[in-house]
């Protein structure tokens, strides 16, 4: 029994991470080594957006409730159009800028829609990595398990033995690369989808808060 | 962006220190479980039973009397039941010194009390074939026991030491085929008790079909029918028809039969061919 112990836990240490890697033909090594890094940039960019979403929404709301609890349109003013900081600000402080004279409320909304579609295109401005991300990887990890079979089967051809444990250990290393690349598209499909949706909400709030300002603009100036 | 890019590393350093850790864990070499080595085995229609190979220990020779011109070929091959104890000629089981039992190669009945008398061949050569067998033995179980009945019509000292022995995979098949059927097992039991009739002219026509009607254990369980009786009584032929008789008579005589049980489904209602043209 002890024998037996001792004889497999070498065979089954030969097959971790590092032994995988660096076992791997170059071609194969080169195609982890990317996946590894599309998977760091789709967490980094996931957790970035995930992170900046999450304070603008904070600040909106917390804009939204000091702009309708009744305060005149100069204190607000003077609180978020001094420095805006959140899309809201900004966009209320576009809008001021057009806010005089008559007839104001065409260009407040022109002025304010510009200024919410500026800010919500930077918004979304690392969502098109994710969805490269998440299309792309599973397509590389392929290439590389398509490659690693190759050589595994040139393997077989060449030492003329069919033997499965010749081919096995080029197998797993060539699955291996598909595993990777699963592992880096299927959370930026995740990432993607999750994040444009809010940010579809956070827009479509944005947009009409746009539309309530030029609204203000018109009544003001009746 | 930093703050994201850090806790992204930092997130893929955890993942890549736990795979470190789970991925040889996870690796179990398959425990294969005892292989079976499995013989596939045609199953003709008639039987084709070879009989046993002379044992090449040899304990006590024969009385040598007769010179040991044949060789081992004498072995009936074809699938005919043993002659009958009329039938047996004293050259069809010529003894060469050579051979470990030719007691045993004697198909006749009679022989059994002399047989007996020496139980050296017997027990002597079991241990050979026993170590070289071994796989077999354990494996091919059912075409041993339905071996050893086709054999125990032959001789009872051969099923003996067969049956001891469990090496009867020895003794069968011409390579063709590997086991007998159940007619002929039938068959093979009720031979002590017919009479044949290649004493009439053109005896290669005298068939008779016979169909058996058993119980479980053995017995009959009705009268048997010859299935082709209108064929024989329209024909006209005594000869014929003494072979039906004799037919009939031998499968009631010779009743009960020693089949196996697990297949009783299949000779419940059985056709059994006697035939008086093969020796």
């Amino acid at each position: 029994m002890d024998a037996t112990m001792i004889e497999l836990a070498p065979a089954a240490q030969e097959f971790g991470f590092l032994e995988l890697f660096l076992r791997a033909d170059w071609v194969v090594k080169a195609v982890m080594g990317v996946l590894i890094i599309m998977s760091v940039a789709s967490w980094a960019v996931a957790i970035d957006k995930w992170l900046s979403l999450r304070s603008a929404r904070g600040k909106a709301r917390h804009f939204e409730e000091s702009f309708w609890s009744g305060r005149s349109i100069d204190s607000l003013a003077d609180e978020f159009a001094r420095k805006p900081r959140d899309p809201f600000s900004r966009v209320f402080a576009a809008a001021l800028r057009e806010w005089k004279g008559a007839r104001s409320g065409d260009r407040v909304s022109k002025a304010a829609g510009a200024e919410a579609a500026r800010e919500l295109s930077r918004m979304e401005g690392g969502l098109g990595i994710l969805a490269t991300i998440s299309s792309s990887a599973p397509f590389v990890g392929l290439f590389g398990t398509v490659w690693g079979i190759m050589n595994a089967f040139r393997s077989i051809a060449a030492s003329q033995n069919t033997n499965l444990a010749v081919v096995a250990p080029g197998i797993a290393e060539a699955l291996f690369a598909t595993a990777l690349g699963l592992l880096a598209a299927i959370p930026a499909v995740i990432f993607f989808n999750a994040l444009s949706s809010n940010l579809a909400g956070y827009a479509a709030r944005l947009e009409a808060f746009g539309d309530e300002l030029s609204a203000l603009a018109d009544r003001d100036e009746a | 962006m930093r703050r994201a890019l850090v806790i992204s590393l930092a997130l893929h350093g955890a993942l890549l220190v736990s795979g470190l850790i789970y991925f040889p864990m996870a690796v179990q070499p398959y425990s294969s479980g005892q292989i079976v080595p499995v013989d596939l085995v045609t199953l003709s229609d008639i039987t084709n039973v070879r009989a046993r190979s002379p044992d090449p220990v040899v304990e006590t020779p024969p009385p040598a009397e007769e010179v040991p011109a044949e060789t081992p070929v004498e072995q009936p091959v074809e699938d005919t039941p043993p002659p009958a104890p009329a039938e047996s000629e004293p050259e069809a089981v010529t003894p060469d010194p050579t051979e470990a039992a030719p007691e045993a190669a004697e198909p006749d009945a009679e022989a059994e009390p002399e047989v007996e008398d020496p139980p050296a061949p017997r027990e002597t050569p079991r241990t050979p074939p026993q170590q070289t067998q071994q796989q077999t033995q354990s494996d091919a179980l059912d075409l041993d026991s339905l071996s050893d009945l086709v054999n125990q019509s032959r001789s009872q000292t051969q099923t003996n030491r067969a049956t001891e022995q469990g090496d009867t995979q020895r003794a069968i098949g011409a390579g063709t085929a590997d086991n007998g059927t159940l007619a002929d097992l039938i068959r093979s039991q009720a031979n002590r008790c017919w009479r044949n009739s290649r004493d009439a002219p053109n005896p290669e026509r005298l068939i008779v079909n016979v169909q058996v009607r058993l119980n479980r254990d053995g017995t009959l369980a009705g009268p048997p029918v010859a299935s082709n009786a209108a064929r024989i009584r329209s024909s006209g032929d005594p000869y014929w028809q003494v072979a039906q008789d004799r037919a009939l008579a031998a499968i009631i005589d010779c009743a009960p039969y020693r089949l196996p049980s697990e297949q009783y489904a299949q000779w419940r209602l059985i056709d059994v061919t006697f035939r008086n043209d093969t020796f």
